[in-house]
């Protein structure tokens, strides 16, 4: 699935599920950056041969062939590093917190979802709070959205009164 | 009034001691008199005559004023007698009018104090009967006074604890809710419902993205 968006005509920069948040974005960039200089070396030691693709980690391979790269040409290797970086500094950071630890399903779908609706490139930390007892808390740059059943409660604690009120008026 | 019946009293006693030494006395000599006066009127008589015809001057003699002496002893005795007598029923008479005047005054006095006393117990008596009374009547609004103000304690109390029960329902129901399900709530159930709260906030939420 692609994740490369096309926002005012220009294909911006995708990250896969793989890479949730920024310390996954770091560890690939290193990555990156080790392949990108062995690539080099092969380049300068054996510069008639063809480059041989050094292991990459599955994180890493699902970026390249999200944004269709090709990792031997050095100019697409360099815009992938600059990519990278760029989302490593600029990226919006969500931070979504559970009542549970979520598995790793449920937050390959959340990230999906965040990326495909709302920014290609957001970078999402995990919390833990049992206090919520259900649903999230999402926090963006600006703003906090309660998507939590304690919230949900505290809602419909009108609709909870007026259901006692009635229970004690019958009686 | 008292000095003067005790005075009265130890007249009386006095008198009636007299009478009683006169009369034995009395009696006693009334007795040896009787036989002697029997005796004596006959002897002399006896001796009058004898001494009429013996000497005409007996009347000098030691014995006729013997006589004589005797004869005075005699009426004395008797005077004192009849006087004693006379004396012995006015004491009687007395004594029976002191006894009833000391009779009546002391009955009376007696029943004054009596009702006096009986007077003073009634106004005791009415005395505590009011006193429980105020009491009681004090203790019945100082118990109408404390059941209303622990009614009204209570309904402030009870107002409280609903107040303080509907602010803090929800969370009372999420610590419930939390305690009850615990770890157990499954997150792939409630990934719709997440998606579709975040599917309502998409447009605000992307803006905040692209800032």
């Amino acid at each position: 699935m692609s994740h490369a968006v096309k926002i005012d005509g220009d294909t911006r920069f995708g990250l896969p599920p793989a890479l949730i948040g920024r310390a996954d974005v770091s560890r690939v960039l290193r990555e990156i950056e080790q392949v990108d200089y062995a690539l080099e070396e092969q380049a300068i030691r054996t510069p008639d041969q063809p480059l041989t693709i050094p292991a990459m980690s599955r994180a890493l391979v699902e970026v390249i062939t999200l944004n269709n790269i090709d990792i031997t040409n050095l100019n697409e290797r360099k815009r992938l590093l600059n990519s990278l970086r760029g989302v490593k500094e600029k990226a919006p950071n969500i931070q979504v917190t559970f009542a549970v630890d979520p598995a790793p399903n449920i937050t390959g779908q959340l990230v999906t979802w965040i990326r495909q609706n709302l920014h290609p490139s957001a970078l999402i930390t995990i919390g833990l709070q049992p206090a919520i007892i259900g649903g999230c808390v999402v926090r963006t740059p600006d703003h906090i959205y309660d998507f939590s059943l304690r919230k949900r409660f505290k809602d419909e604690r009108p609709a909870l009164v007026q259901a006692i009120k009635s229970v004690v008026a019958r009686q | 009034m008292d000095k003067t019946l005790i005075i009265i009293i130890g007249a009386s006693v006095i008198g009636v001691a007299l009478i009683i030494l006169v009369a034995v006395l009395a009696s006693g000599d009334k007795k040896k008199d009787g036989k002697d006066k029997q005796k004596s009127k006959k002897e002399l008589a006896e001796s009058y005559e004898k001494l009429m015809q013996d000497n005409i001057y007996h009347i000098f003699s030691k014995e006729f004023h013997e006589e004589l002496r005797n004869k005075a002893r005699l009426d004395f005795q008797k005077v004192i007698s009849e006087n004693a007598m006379f004396l012995q029923q006015d004491l009687r008479l007395t004594t029976s009018e002191i006894n009833e005047y000391l009779k009546k005054e002391i009955s009376g006095k007696l029943e004054e104090e009596f009702a006096a006393y009986q007077q003073s117990i009634k106004d005791v008596q009415q005395a505590a009967v009011d006193s429980l009374n105020k009491t009681v009547a004090a203790a019945q609004e100082q118990q109408v006074a404390l059941m209303q103000q622990l009614k009204k304690d209570v309904e402030a109390e009870k107002t409280k604890m609903i107040a303080e029960f509907e602010a803090n329902m929800a969370e009372i129901v999420s610590y419930y809710v939390l305690k009850a399900v615990g770890q157990q709530i499954d997150l792939k159930d409630q990934m719709p419902l997440i998606l579709r709260e975040m599917e309502a906030q998409k447009e605000s939420m992307r803006r905040d993205m692209w800032l």
